[in-house]
């Protein structure tokens, strides 16, 4: 039988051991091998070695491999003073690790001579349980939710579409959400704009949903812009570093005037649009894919393109179109799975179809083709309103 | 693809304006053949086959 002294002296004698200074030094080298910290989470949340990788040790045995399946990968273990780390040392090399090492004097020693320390970004308890069904996911867990709280996207609109896609975002812990709309709540809107309520009529549609969505999630902070996009406030708007913006508009030259700008500014876009009972949904991936323009290089003349407002539209279809929009903006934000770019999706409320078709870059695209001839804003109502001309 | 233009204009002639600018399919109208633009194939002279999937598509700019 062996005490632990004895134990732990008689295990120093089989490992190998390196100070803290030799194990800084390897940080830097060019054959900067992997620190693997075995400590218990609440040690690693209070700050690691950088680029450290965790396994507590009751896991090493059984998830060092799924971790570091190259077993001659140069490896240094720590622990806050080097006892536990210098068990595991021994297991991973009984185990068929090659080249491991003991960092003697632990993470407190690292400290002491005041090497650079990372501390984890973790989320809170409260977080854990808000998002719990997103980390179960594999393609989100932990480091995608953190993600998302850091993500920034600018909603053009709180109406129909802007609704459940803001919803959506803020519920799923998109931390800043910036929505420009400069209207107010109106009795018409509450048939589909579920984001407002009867108890707002009259109030500014962007403070409206800045309570519901900050009501929703007390990680989203909101970003009211009540004003209507314009050639004038564009840049000002975009320049507040937004990484996706979802076009939910209900007119032909704000249209324009996003695609236009977030080509220039390189931010992906979003796009939904709704009339009766149809919708259609697509996504624009600056230098990806093709752009609004490459799609509807004109817009119809006023009188053959009524508006939601003229024409109606079904109360629960943006519903269904915003949410698919909400959906790809998680997508581009987690840069998971397939995106819309290039596909036009088209749903048919009446038939309960949905049909998709291809949309290719357009190589003479004024804006985003190979020579564009478009490089600055124009006037976008003007453009939307002129007879087009045939060349 | 133009003559199945030139049939749906004949027996509903109101579509004429909406589909066709001097006899060209206006350019804020896209048209597919089994999900191809047919402006990335052969234009109005794009073969259809039997079983093909059309689809006449206005841009649509509603999202309130």
């Amino acid at each position: 039988m062996a005490t632990y002294r004895e134990l732990l002296a008689r295990m120093k004698e089989e490992i190998d051991e390196i100070s803290t200074i030799e194990a800084h030094e390897r940080l830097e080298s060019l054959d900067r091998p992997l620190f693997v910290d075995v400590r218990e989470p609440d040690e690693w949340e209070e700050g690691h070695v950088p680029g450290a990788v965790h396994i507590t040790r009751g896991r090493l045995e059984s998830s060092i491999e799924g971790l570091v399946p190259d077993k001659v990968r140069p490896l240094i273990l720590y622990c806050a003073v080097g006892s536990r780390s210098a068990f595991a040392a021994k297991v991973l090399g009984e185990m068929g690790y090659t080249d491991v090492v003991n960092m003697a004097g632990g993470f407190v020693d690292w400290k002491r001579n005041g090497f650079d320390v990372t501390i984890p970004r973790v989320l809170s308890s409260e977080q854990r349980s808000r998002y719990s069904r997103h980390l179960l996911i594999p393609e989100v867990g932990e480091e995608g939710q953190q993600r998302l709280l850091d993500a920034r996207v600018l909603l053009i609109g709180a109406g129909g579409l802007g609704s459940p896609a803001s919803l959506y975002l803020a519920a799923a812990g998109v931390g800043t959400l910036g929505i420009v709309d400069a209207d107010v709540v109106d009795e018409s809107n509450l048939q589909r704009q579920i984001v407002h309520s009867t108890d707002r009529l009259g109030e500014p549609k962007v403070l409206s949903a800045k309570r519901t969505l900050e009501g929703l999630n007390p990680d989203v902070k909101v970003v009211p812009i009540q004003e209507r996009l314009t050639s004038e406030n564009v840049e000002r708007i975009l320049a507040d570093r937004w990484d996706v913006i979802v076009d939910g508009s209900d007119n032909f030259p704000t249209r324009y005037l996003v695609n236009d700008a977030s080509v220039w500014h390189g931010i992906p876009v979003v796009h939904g649009s709704i009339f009766r009972f149809e919708g259609q949904v697509t996504v624009f991936a600056p230098g990806a894919g093709p752009c609004y323009r490459c799609l509807f290089p004109q817009p119809p003349p006023a009188e053959l393109a009524p508006s939601c407002a003229e024409g109606g539209v079904l109360g629960v279809l943006p519903g269904i179109i915003g949410s698919i929009q909400a959906s790809e903006a998680l997508k581009l934000i987690l840069d998971r799975g397939d995106s819309l770019a290039g596909r036009l999706l088209l749903f048919d409320a009446l038939s309960t179809t949905l049909d998709e078709v291809t949309v290719r870059k357009n190589p003479d695209c004024p804006v985003c083709g190979e020579n564009p001839t478009i490089t600055d804003y124009v006037d976008y109502v003007e453009f939307c309103s002129t007879p087009l001309e045939l060349n | 693809m133009g003559d199945i233009i030139d049939d749906l204009v004949e027996r509903y002639p109101a579509l004429g304006g909406q589909l066709l600018e001097d006899g060209e399919l206006a350019s804020y109208v896209n048209v597919y053949v089994s999900g191809e633009d047919i402006r990335t194939r052969d234009g109005l002279d794009t073969p259809v086959r039997g079983g093909d999937h059309l689809i006449l598509l206005p841009a649509m700019a509603g999202g309130v």
